[in-house]
């Protein structure tokens, strides 16, 4: 009964889930106040069969920027893409992630212009918790 | 009493692990043994061959020959086997839980056993050792006392505190501090345990887990258990008052899983027991040692 539940909610959670939130991004620490760098990235979302399990997507990018700039996208510390002298991107790149992970659109200095999540969820109800006794404790 | 009670910091650190536990399942896989599925009962019965030795003069060994083990896992509350849990605080890095659980001791001394339910005990085998009488034709300078020869002693319950420290994904620290509830030895029990998991030889599929660690049971407890005194025998040879004792103890368990319902596994343990237990005329043995092979059948 409980899981047919959370099945639903997470089922709605797909309809009200946005696709990208695109004027959510800020532009951080960029060394020019007066630049604005907006990054979105589609979906923020995936779904997985159970927690654990790996998610394969294709992540679509755009960002723009006031004025051009060098930039790169990185999922965690890990490297994507790059871009020299660019004031506007469109790029689709897949990507695998089994945790909620962050996107960063960085500059050469390693100053973050924008940054965005990817969120994770399980589609299964069922949870798993640490054993707390050893195997055959009697003996 | 009840005024300073409130005032102490324990009141405290309760509260803040009733309200701010953080119970959480990410690092938990359906993949991993070690990870318990939530409020799901789990049974699984091993049927092979092992012994538990008895280390008591007179004692019988206990065969192993089938293991069942039932377990139940909910959002903080826990069971397994002879064990019950609640947890209060828990991350994936650390946990802290109330249990209570029956103490083992008495194992030794009862001619009951949960084993004994599944697996009848031949008195003619050679695993048992009777040598009742013995204390008196030997010389009494070494005293010796048949388990049958001294008084009943009770099954004891315990209940305490358990922390639980998952060091990495192949090693865990547990600590435990019991002390009995039916006021059968009225006194504390503690262990500390080390567990790390490995694969060896080669062989991914047959999980190793080697397991060390350290029981201490406190004076009333050894005394309980194995004091002798006027409840037990007239003759003054006999008698001996236990001390607290720390029991080193290491364990090697091994898994081969065949497949999602059959396993096979292999245990062995053994348990040192210092002279505080020893020098007990009851005791013949310094080390408690099992063993067992079989396959698992999971529910």
């Amino acid at each position: 009964m409980s899981s047919r539940v959370l099945f639903l909610l997470l089922t709605a959670s797909l309809f009200v889930i946005p696709k990208s939130f695109s004027n959510t991004i800020t532009d951080t620490t960029n060394d020019t106040p007066s630049n604005k760098v907006e990054l979105s990235l589609t979906p923020l979302a995936c779904f997985v069969k159970k927690n654990g399990d790996v998610c394969h997507i294709t992540v679509k990018i755009d960002w723009h920027s006031d004025i051009p700039i060098d930039a790169c996208l990185y999922q965690n510390i890990k490297k994507l893409h790059c871009w020299s002298a660019t004031q506007k991107a469109t790029k689709k790149i897949p990507v695998s992630l089994s945790e909620n992970m962050n996107f960063t659109l960085q500059g050469a200095d390693n100053s973050v212009y924008a940054q965005q999540q990817v969120a994770i969820a399980a589609s299964t109800s069922q949870k798993y918790r640490r054993r707390l006794r050893a195997d055959w404790s009697l003996f | 009493m009840e005024k300073s009670l409130k005032n102490t910091p324990l009141k405290y650190l309760l509260l803040f692990f009733i309200f701010f536990s953080p119970l959480t399942f990410a690092q938990c896989v359906e993949s991993d043994d070690q990870c318990a599925p939530v409020n799901q009962w789990e049974f699984t019965l091993a049927v092979g061959a092992g012994v538990l030795t008895n280390p008591l003069h007179g004692g019988s060994n206990i065969p192993l020959v089938i293991i069942p083990k039932i377990s139940y896992y909910g959002e903080k509350i826990f069971f397994e086997n002879n064990a019950l849990g609640y947890s209060f605080y828990e991350t994936n890095k650390f946990s802290l839980s109330a249990i209570g659980l029956i103490n083992r001791e008495n194992t030794f001394f009862s001619r009951w056993h949960p084993s004994n339910v599944f697996v009848p005990l031949d008195t003619s085998n050679t695993i048992n050792t009777p040598d009742r009488g013995e204390s008196i034709t030997q010389d009494t300078t070494i005293a010796k006392i048949n388990l049958n020869d001294v008084a009943e002693r009770d099954w004891a319950l315990d209940s305490g505190i358990q922390a639980n420290w998952f060091i990495s994904e192949q090693s865990t620290l547990a600590l435990r501090l019991l002390h009995d509830v039916n006021g059968t030895y009225n006194g504390f029990n503690g262990k500390i345990e080390y567990n790390h998991r490995f694969t060896a030889f080669d062989i991914p599929q047959i999980q190793w887990k080697i397991t060390t660690g350290l029981n201490w049971l406190s004076r009333q407890q050894v005394d309980y258990y194995y004091g002798i005194g006027e409840k037990d025998t007239n003759n003054v040879n006999h008698f001996y008052q236990g001390k607290s004792a720390i029991n080193p103890y290491i364990k090697l368990h091994s898994v081969y899983k065949l497949n999602n319902d059959w396993r096979l596994t292999f245990t062995a343990r053994s348990e040192f027991l210092p002279k505080a237990i020893s020098n007990s005329p009851l005791v013949k043995d310094d080390i408690i040692k099992s063993v067992f092979l079989g396959v698992v059948y999971v529910f």
